[in-house]
């Protein structure tokens, strides 16, 4: 009897955790290029392969990864504000991309004449990546992304291979990490000890008095010295975490960024 | 040291003292008497009383020596029956007749009590209370409800210890506030530290301390508090048809949890004049009590004991504000089932949270 009921209760939070999970899924991701590789970067193959990575990755993750590679910021089919960041953005804006996603674009000449890399992330991704998992991909990649002194004749295939696989793993939400369920169930279980130890206190009424507050003369009670003196203060800081996000000249809401590469 | 019974001067019939009506009622002929008609009565019996010596302590020969040293045995006025007794029975009733009887000696003397606060509650009011003290109890055993046989209902006049005393303080606090800013890098906490200082005097009137072993001291401590403007100058009549024990922990014993207790209070009391600050703690606590006056009183408590599982619930209620405590067994099954239960539930929405978040 007892341990049917357990069993039931066990099954309910399964079915429960099932449905909360597949709820989610309806994927809502583009059909426009993944890879726009403007620099000519990859061969045509390595293209198709990077396309159907990403493509897989942003169904996987319910968002659209996007690889931008391009010379300078000289021919845009867009207004911007001639900042790199506002290239970034405000390309997955006017391109038809789905409301959460990643741009990673690679710009060999920059507005500062710079090769740099960015990260521009939007909706749902701007919590998914953040300052430093976008940081780790970059210490990731600066060791096997061919050398500036070699322009646009190395091999980048690689690099952004790796970055779309940290991508992938990096954007998945917390909920679908493998430790998100037992982490549910932890803080599940916490809230039900907490509220049934509070309705078990309820059956103990029989305790020692702490005091003697119900026996105080009325009116006795008499303050005769009250003196409160300033010792000395302490200072401690923590540094802020930077989520600030910015309005691209498109109009979307973003946050991410880069370094020179 | 003699037995104490009230008799009704119509009928003649054994009278005890009724709650409801706060006067002595004679259940024979319905006929009511004020407790003070019965105080010059009650005098003269007290005189009598020395030359009828009805306890002999000759019966404890058939009794274990440790026994012997702790019962005591009577003899019913009315009907001649043996009323076999703890030593520190002061007022029960006869097993075979059921007169009540209180022990005049055991409250005469050093033993008599300053007060007594009369029952004000009767024993359909214990019984009632019982059954509220055990609704809306989520946890306790549903058989526990069902099959509560109570063992037994005695209004019992407990032997309280009543402490009065001032007491001066000397404290000091360590406390703390705190002050947070930002700017675009750093949040900053600023963490100022005081040394407090209170001085002051304060009272405190009443402060009960159980002075019988035969109940417990926690069950009598959460019964509190009794309010002592209900307490009238003790007079043996209130304690007919009731039971009654005199006091078995002396005052100077009992008087050091009464200091702890007023030793708290000051402490908390001017901690709270210590005001505007995150944190105090005490650092160094000076209380210092002096006028302490000493009284003995008998307060009213209705005890409930009741058997389940074979282990012993024992409830009291206090006999004057209506106040039952008792604590009551756990369905374990029960409890497990509903922790599993919100567990389940905890956690869907805990992990709907993260889906929401992420």
């Amino acid at each position: 009897m007892k341990m049917t009921k357990r069993v039931c209760s066990l099954l309910f939070v399964i079915a429960i955790l099932f449905t909360v999970v597949i709820l989610p899924a309806s994927a809502e991701t583009t059909s426009q290029p993944r890879v726009v590789d403007q620099s000519d970067l990859f061969s045509p193959d390595e293209e198709a392969k990077l396309t159907e990575k990403l493509t897989d990755y942003s169904k996987k993750q319910n968002c659209d990864i996007v690889f931008l590679t391009v010379d300078d910021f000289s021919n845009p089919d867009f207004t911007f504000n001639g900042t790199t960041a506002d290239y970034a953005d405000t390309y997955y804006d006017t391109h038809g991309y789905a409301k959460d996603g990643v741009l990673v674009m690679l710009v060999q000449n920059n507005e500062k004449g710079k090769r740099h890399i960015y990260f521009s992330t939007t909706g749902k991704c701007k919590s998914r990546l953040k300052e430093d998992e976008w940081n780790e991909i970059i210490d990731d990649i600066e060791p096997i992304i061919p050398p500036r002194e070699q322009g646009k004749n190395g091999n980048f295939y690689p690099t952004f291979d790796k970055i779309a696989d940290e991508l992938n793993v990096k954007l998945t939400p917390f909920a679908k990490k493998w430790y998100a369920i037992p982490i549910a169930i932890f803080i599940g279980l916490v809230i039900a000890i907490v509220i049934m130890l509070a309705i078990r206190s309820k059956l103990k009424t029989v305790a020692m008095q702490h005091g003697a507050k119900n026996y105080v003369r009325e009116g006795s009670m008499n303050v005769t010295a009250a003196r409160d003196t300033y010792l000395y203060s302490t200072v401690s800081r923590t540094r802020r975490q930077k989520s600030e996000s910015h309005t691209s000249s498109g109009g979307g809401s973003h946050s991410g960024g880069g370094r020179d590469i | 040291m003699a037995l104490q019974e009230y008799k009704c001067p119509c009928c003649g019939g054994a009278i005890a003292f009724d709650s409801t009506l706060q006067k002595m009622k004679c259940p024979y002929c319905d006929t009511e008497f004020e407790v003070e008609a019965l105080r010059g009565y009650d005098d003269d019996l007290k005189q009598e009383g020395s030359d009828k010596l009805d306890w002999n302590t000759d019966a404890g020969a058939q009794w274990s020596e440790n026994e012997a040293s702790t019962l005591r045995t009577y003899v019913c006025k009315s009907c001649g029956g043996e009323i076999i007794c703890d030593e520190d029975t002061a007022a029960t009733s006869c097993p075979y007749c059921d007169n009540p009887v209180v022990m005049m000696h055991q409250l005469k003397g050093n033993l008599k009590p300053d007060y007594v606060i009369p029952f004000k509650l009767d024993k359909k009011a214990a019984i009632e209370g019982l059954k509220k003290h055990l609704s809306g109890k989520f946890l306790l055993p549903k058989v526990f409800k069902d099959e509560n046989h109570l063992d037994e209902v005695k209004g019992v006049y407990v032997p309280f210890w009543l402490f009065d005393s001032d007491a001066d303080a000397d404290l000091r606090y360590r406390a703390t506030r705190t002050r947070m800013w930002s700017d675009s890098n750093y949040d900053y906490t600023e963490t100022s530290y005081y040394s407090i200082y209170r001085a002051g005097a304060i009272a405190y009137d009443h402060v009960p301390v159980d002075g019988s072993t035969h109940v417990a001291d926690d069950l009598m401590e959460s019964v509190e508090p009794f309010d002592f403007s209900g307490a009238v100058d003790f007079q043996t009549a209130y304690l007919a048809g009731y039971l009654a024990d005199k006091y078995d922990v002396d005052a100077e014993t009992s008087v050091t949890r009464a200091n702890e207790r007023i030793k708290e209070s000051t402490i908390d009391a001017f901690a709270d004049t210590v005001q505007g600050y995150a944190t105090v703690t005490p650092e160094a606590t000076n209380v210092r009590l002096h006028d302490g006056k000493t009284k003995y009183a008998l307060y009213p408590v209705w005890l409930l004991n009741t058997t389940y599982k074979d282990e012993k619930y024992t409830f009291a209620m206090n006999g004057q504000t209506g106040k039952f405590v008792g604590n009551l067994p756990t369905d374990w099954g029960k409890f497990w089932r509903f922790t599993a239960l919100v567990t389940a539930i905890g956690a869907a929405v805990a992990y709907g949270v993260m889906w929401l978040l992420s």
